[in-house]
Parts: structure tokens; C-alpha cells; sequence
């Protein structure tokens, strides 16, 4: 019998730090170059969860958009969990993937989320304000990460694996 | 789900509030219909009773294949999902059945062509000792299969997975992940109308097979040139685990490890090369084996025609050596043949011997080139002895010749002369050493009494004197005619015994008168007989005249005579 597997997809709108968070979490570096992801790009990283137990994330970096189209919807299908990507210095970002969260959870039964607003290390010139993440709190785990420093992504994607607990 | 409306309220705040004031008016319209889909299938269970099933299914027939007709347009793939485990089996079942009557047909007509690949293949078997079939499976199943993976086909998480053994770990789960993610890809962006996907892809010489199955995918990556035949393996396999795999993320659960272990049975690389290897063997080895029986039935054939051909040729050669070795008068020195064109012999041959060329030629087959190559010598051999004896000897027929070890037997009956004369010229034949005439008889035949004439008148012949008065004046004619009679009998009788007849004429006469005198007068009688015999029809080479001696014993008036008696020097000479 295989291990316990979960497909876990990135959402948000371009430029945020998808890719460079699933690079910080699966293989622990950064790279400040910025190239923009065509389609998708899967990734994967054993977990252990808080009771011992394992489970695989296997990751779906989407291009980024802000709204799901054909091409992304296909994607998503049969992912268990999403991770929602913002970019902390642009507010707008943040609007873009509570709708993609919004699109998706049309498409998918019961996804487990997690929303991360990225680039904590520049919060000096965050738009993002804290009441409105407060806000989002009451309905959704929100992350504040950075994936230049690290700081706090392995929290988010423990928070989601613990969410999909088998 | 408060947390979402919230999120919502977050959003769209007045929108929603409006949406949710049209929602309630929707509700409370509808809230008299919404009893009836509940109470729908009391109603139908009921109307199937009785008569009614018969009325039920006649109103529902219409409809039911309106909505049949509708789903197959509009949701195409979930009834082609459903019917996935029934209907591949099936078409390629009936694909099969057609195509092997074909592929039948097609193998007579390729087996008698023997390919070039199929009698190396033989050989090689033969050579290894390894069975036919899997000869041929070394040559067309050359590749391998490196993993397996079964694919979820919504989250392209893998199910299961099967790799061969030695080869690195691969993050199974981003390839299937990634291989999903293009399958998705081409079929969204690539293909026109959504239904095709990517089958196989290939970087270098990996290969990625991808079958897809309404529930899971099987991925196979491959090495080298794989045959057809496992796509259909491998697609039979899909098909047997999707009647397995009701819901493929809850079957792979702990709860039902059968069900995990039917999946993989399916998946065991080792299985699917068996079964490859026993599809190709019963293809391959059972119609193909009389080929070969056809190939060594054909060589023995060859090679047992060849040898019967070489074996007739060395037994005719035998039996000609043979033949010649005993030939008479005949010595071999050399034989030398090629087969089925010419045979030399070189030798030695007795002039009385038998020439052997057409003896041999009787025993040759056509066309074969007889060259003789034969010096003359004497033989010693006894066949050629008694033919030089029979020519030389010209025995009658009565006479039997046989020589044995040199030594010449004489045997029967012959003429008395031919006798003398055979027993005196036998031991002068070259190669008779010893003459054995002890057998040999001495006819007493019509001309015995004919050659006792000629002995008594022979005999007799000196005496018969033709006497002379004087000179040559006869004392009385008629001794002269009798003494040409007795000489004219004595030709006669030489003629018939064969015996040639020479006479020499004498003249005699007494003592008185000079010596000379007398000698000449006893030569002129001499002369004077000749004449008289050849004037009688005697051929002059046969007579000879000498004058006699004077006989003093003889009173003297019968020594005035002339004689005749045979001439022995004369018949020497001859
Ligand atoms: N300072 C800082 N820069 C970041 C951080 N995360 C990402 N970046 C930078 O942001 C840019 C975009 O990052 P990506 O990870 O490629 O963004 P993305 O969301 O994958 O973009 P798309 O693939 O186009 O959707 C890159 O130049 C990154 O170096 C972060 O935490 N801090
Ligand atoms: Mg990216």
C-alpha cells in the first residue's frame, strides 16, 4: 500500500511567490529572479504530522491568475487543499484570491484552505491592513510568510496538512 | 458554512443582500412543488403495479430515450465512463476475431517466404538450445518496462506503482503529478474537440505510454522499441482494475487490502512479461514450427539425394575398376574420375586382348566422357594366351584350346596334319610355356587313304626309272608316260592334302666314255625329264634337274635311265 497522498494547488495572481514558497518548502531555497510559471509545475514533500503520522503533499504551482479559467479548472480537479497566495505590498492581490477561492470552491467539494499573504520581509510597504486580515481570520487560517526568509512557510503548510488528515 | 457567508459579506456586501431577498421569494414559490420530488419514487413504485408496469413503461419509453439520446450529447463521457469495463473488452474482442483470420492468412503467406530473420532465428535456436519462442522474443520484445503507474485521473496522485528493481528513485508523485497536468494541458488547449489525449510521449529513448481509464490512468515508461501488443496488455489490465476500483481514493484505503491486492497483481511487471511471452509464443511457436521441418526435410533431402548420386557413382566406379582389374590382356595403372562427367584410364593393352571401351560404356550413365589412354604390350595373361594361340593356330571347330598357368591343353579331334603341325608351332606362341596335346586326336578321315597314296607313290617314285637306249632315245615310251602319270597323281593328291609337290629330275647312265662325257649326258637326261614334265603341265619353279650319281650296282643296261624324286631341299626352302 502507497503512502497517503494529497493534491494540494497554489492559487493566486501572478507574481506573488507561489513558486518561490513551493521552492522554499520543498527544497528550501529562494531566488529573487522572477519567472513567471506556464501552466503548472508539481512538486511534492513528505509531511509529518503533528500525531506522527505521514502524508505526501503533492503540489500544483499554477500560473497565476486572478480569475480561474478552462485551463486552471482542469488543474484543480481532485485537489483536497488549496493554498492561497497574496502579496502582502499589493492589496489587490488579496482581493484576486479570495475570489479564486471563492471560483474554486464551485469546482471542488470541501477544500481544505489556507491563505498566506507573502513577502512578510517587506512588510514596510504592505497595503494589505491588518484589520482586513483579522477579518479574513474568522473564516480562513491566514498565514503571513515570506519566502525569502522562510518565516512562517512551513507553519502554513503544516496547518493545511494537519487539514488533511485522513 | 458561516465562515464562507462572511467571506461573502466581506466581498459583495449589497449584492448579496438583494440575492438573498430573490432567493427566499424563489424558495417560497417553490416550496409546493418541493414535495414532489420526494414523494417521486413512492409514486412510480406504485404505478408499476398491476397493469400499471406495462403503462409506465410505455409513457416512460419516449421520454427515458429522449434522456438517453440527451446524455449521450451533453454528458457523453460520463456514459462512455460508465460503460468504459463492458464495452473495450468487447470491441476488442470482436476486433480481434476479425483480425485474426487475417492475421492467419497472413502468417501462411509470410511463413512459406522463408524471411531471412526467421532462419536466423532457427539457427539460433538451434545453436543456444533455446526454444524457438523465445528466441523470437529476445528479437521483438526488445524493451523494458521501467515503472508502472496507476494514475488517479482527477488529482494525478498515484494509486499504485510498480518500477523494475535497480533503477534510482523518481518523485512518482510530481511525475504523475506533471503527466497529468500536460494530459489536462493537450486536451484542453491542444485537441479541437476535448476527446483527444496524449497517448505517449517519448524524450530520447524513454518512453511514456498513457492509457486513460474513466476513473485512473495507467502510465508505462518504457525503454527500447515496445510491441503493440503490450499497449493492448496493459489496456486490459486498466480494464481489469477499473472493475476492481469503484472509488479509486477509498479502494487504495487500508479497509480493503483485497482489493489493493488485485490492483497490483494487475500492475506486476513480471505478470505482464509473462503474459506477453505467452501471447507470442502461442502466435509465434505452434503454426511456425513445419517451416522449419519443411527446411531439414528439405536439406535430408538434398544431402540424401547427393549421397544416393555419390553412392551410385562410387559403386559404378567400383564395379568399373572392378571390371577393368579383370579385364585379359588389360593392365590399369591409373583410374581417375569426376562425377557424373568423365573417367580415364591409363594402361597397357595385349593387341589379342578385348578392347574394354565398350564394356564400360555399358556401364557408365550417359554422357560421361570415357577417355582411354592404352599402350600396347605382350600379355601373359591366360585369356589373351589362348586368344594369340587361337588366332595363330586356327584350330578347326572340333578342337577345343584352353590355357591355365601358361600351359596351352589341346583337346578333341583334327586333321593328322593339322595335329603335327599345332603340336610343333604351340610351344613357338608367346606366353605358352608348356603344351599339353594329350587330348588331341589324330582324325582318320577321307584323306588318310589319300596320304597313304602319296606315301607309297613317293616312296616308290625313285624307283620308277624311264630307260634309255642311247643317249636319249627311249627304250621304251610307254615308262615315260607312266612315270608322268605317277608324277601328274602325285600333284593330285599334294593338291588335296595340301602339300606342295617339288621333284627333282636325276639323269643316270654306266661308266663307259670319258667322265665329262657321262656327266654331261647324265645332265641332259636330267634336263631332258624337266622338259618332258613341264611339257605335261609341271610349273617350272616346282621342278629342278641334277644329274645322278653313277651306280655301279646297277647292271648297265638299266643304268642308261632318267628318275624322279621329290626335292627336299626345294620344300625346306619353302
Ligand atoms: N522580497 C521577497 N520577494 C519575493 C518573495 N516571494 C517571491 N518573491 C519574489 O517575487 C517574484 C515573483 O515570485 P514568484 O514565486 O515567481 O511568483 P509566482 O506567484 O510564482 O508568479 P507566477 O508564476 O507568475 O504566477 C520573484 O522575483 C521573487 O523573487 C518574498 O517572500 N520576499
Ligand atoms: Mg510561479
Amino acid at each position: 500500500m502507497t503512502e497517503i497522498a494529497r493534491k494540494v494547488c497554489m492559487l493566486g495572481d501572478f507574481g506573488v511567490g507561489k513558486t518561490s514558497l513551493v521552492a522554499r518548502y520543498v527544497r528550501n531555497t529562494f531566488s529573487d529572479k522572477y519567472l513567471t510559471t506556464v501552466g503548472v509545475k508539481v512538486d511534492s514533500r513528505q509531511l509529518q504530522l503533528a500525531d506522527g503520522a505521514g502524508l505526501k503533499l503533492v503540489i500544483w504551482d499554477i500560473a497565476g491568475k486572478s480569475v480561474i479559467d478552462g485551463a486552471n479548472q482542469s488543474y484543480l480537479r481532485g485537489a483536497s487543499g488549496l493554498i492561497l497566495v497574496a502579496d502582502g505590498t499589493r492589496e489587490a492581490s488579496l482581493r484576486a484570491a479570495l475570489g479564486l477561492l471563492m471560483q474554486a470552491r464551485e469546482l471542488l467539494p470541501d477544500p481544505a484552505c489556507v491563505l498566506l499573504v507573502n513577502k512578510l520581509d517587506l512588510i514596510e510597504r504592505w497595503e494589505v491592513a491588518p484589520a482586513t486580515l483579522a477579518e479574513i481570520r474568522r473564516s480562513l487560517p491566514v498565514f503571513e510568510t515570506s519566502a525569502l526568509s522562510g518565516d512562517g512557510v512551513e507553519a502554513a503548510f503544516a496547518a493545511l496538512g494537519e487539514a488533511l488528515r485522513p | 458554512m458561516d465562515e464562507h457567508e462572511r467571506l461573502k459579506q466581506l466581498l459583495l456586501g449589497e449584492e448579496l443582500a438583494e440575492l438573498q431577498a430573490q432567493q427566499r421569494r424563489v424558495a417560497a414559490l417553490e416550496t409546493g412543488a418541493a414535495a414532489l420530488p420526494a414523494q417521486l419514487p413512492e409514486l412510480l413504485q406504485q404505478g408499476q403495479r398491476g397493469e400499471g408496469r406495462a403503462r409506465l413503461a410505455q409513457a416512460l419509453a419516449v421520454p427515458v430515450a429522449d434522456a438517453l439520446g440527451t446524455a449521450v450529447q451533453q454528458q457523453r463521457q460520463s456514459i462512455v465512463d460508465a460503460l468504459f469495463p463492458v464495452i473495450g473488452p468487447a470491441i476488442r474482442k470482436a476486433i480481434a476475431e476479425s483480425l485474426r483470420d487475417f492475421t492467419d492468412t497472413f502468417n501462411r503467406a509470410l511463413e512459406s517466404s522463408f524471411t531471412l530473420h526467421g532462419l536466423r532465428w532457427r539457427l539460433e535456436s538451434w545453436r543456444t538450445g533455446l526454444p524457438y519462442a523465445e528466441v523470437v522474443l529476445r528479437h521483438t520484445l526488445r524493451f523494458r518496462l521501467d515503472h508502472l503507474f496507476l494514475i488517479e485521473r482527477d488529482s494525478g496522485l498515484v494509486l499504485m506503482r510498480e518500477s523494475a528493481a535497480d533503477l534510482a528513485e523518481l518523485d512518482a508523485d510530481a511525475i504523475a503529478g506533471m503527466l497529468t497536468a500536460i494530459g489536462d494541458f493537450v486536451r484542453d488547449s491542444v485537441s479541437a474537440d476535448g476527446d483527444s489525449t496524449l497517448d505517449s510521449a517519448s524524450v530520447g529513448e524513454h518512453l511514456v505510454w498513457v492509457l486513460q481509464g474513466p476513473r485512473a490512468n495507467l502510465a508505462a515508461f518504457l525503454r527500447g522499441v515496445p510491441p503493440p501488443v503490450l499497449r493492448n496488455e496493459l489496456r486490459r489490465r486498466l480494464e481489469l482494475i477499473h472493475a476492481e476500483l469503484e472509488d479509486p481514493q477509498l479502494a487504495l484505503q487500508a479497509d480493503a487490502p483485497q482489493v489493493a491486492a488485485a490492483v497490483q497483481r494487475n500492475l506486476r511487471l513480471d505478470h505482464i512479461e509473462a503474459s506477453l511471452r505467452a501471447e507470442a509464443v502461442q502466435q509465434r511457436a505452434s503454426p511456425r514450427r513445419w517451416p522449419l521441418l519443411l527446411v531439414l526435410l528439405a536439406a535430408w533431402a538434398a544431402l540424401a539425394w547427393w549421397g544416393w548420386g555419390e553412392w551410385q557413382w562410387r559403386a559404378r566406379m567400383g564395379e568399373a575398376e572392378r571390371l577393368l582389374q579383370a579385364w585379359p590382356g588389360l593392365h590399369v595403372d591409373g583410374i581417375a574420375h569426376e562425377r557424373g562427367k568423365r573417367l580415364r584410364v591409363r594402361g597397357l593393352i595385349d593387341a589379342d586382348a578385348q578392347p574394354p571401351r565398350a564394356a564400360l560404356e555399358a556401364l557408365l550413365p550417359d554422357g560421361v566422357a570415357l577417355e582411354l589412354d592404352l599402350r600396347g604390350y605382350v600379355s601373359g595373361d591366360d585369356a589373351v594366351v589362348l586368344q594369340r594361340a587361337r588366332r595363330q593356330l586356327q584350330p578347326p571347330p572340333t578342337v577345343r584350346l584352353k590355357v591355365q598357368s601358361g600351359q596351352l591343353q589341346l583337346h578333341g579331334d583334327a586333321p593328322a596334319d593339322w595335329v603335327g603341325q599345332a603340336v610343333r608351332q604351340a610351344g613357338w606362341i608367346a606366353g605358352v610355356q608348356r603344351v599339353d596335346a594329350a587330348g588331341l586326336r589324330a582324325q582318320d578321315d577321307a584323306q588318310a587313304p589319300l596320304r597313304a597314296e602319296w606315301d607309297q607313290l613317293l616312296a616308290a617314285l625313285p624307283q620308277q626309272r624311264v630307260h634309255f637306249v642311247r643317249d636319249l632315245e627311249l627304250r621304251d615310251a610307254e615308262e615315260l608316260r607312266a612315270l608322268l602319270a605317277t608324277a601328274a597323281r602325285l600333284r593330285e593328291l599334294g593338291t588335296a592334302l595340301h602339300r606342295p609337290l617339288h621333284l627333282l629330275c636325276r639323269g643316270h647312265n654306266d661308266e663307259p666314255g670319258s667322265n665329262a662325257t657321262n656327266l654331261d649326258l647324265r645332265a641332259r637326261r636330267a634336263r631332258w625329264l624337266c622338259e618332258e614334265l613341264a611339257r605335261a603341265g609341271f610349273a617350272a619353279d616346282t621342278l629342278r634337274a641334277a644329274p645322278g650319281a653313277p651306280d655301279p650296282n646297277l647292271p648297265t643296261i638299266d643304268a642308261r635311265a632318267a628318275t624322279l624324286r621329290p626335292d627336299t631341299a626345294a620344300a625346306e626352302e619353302e
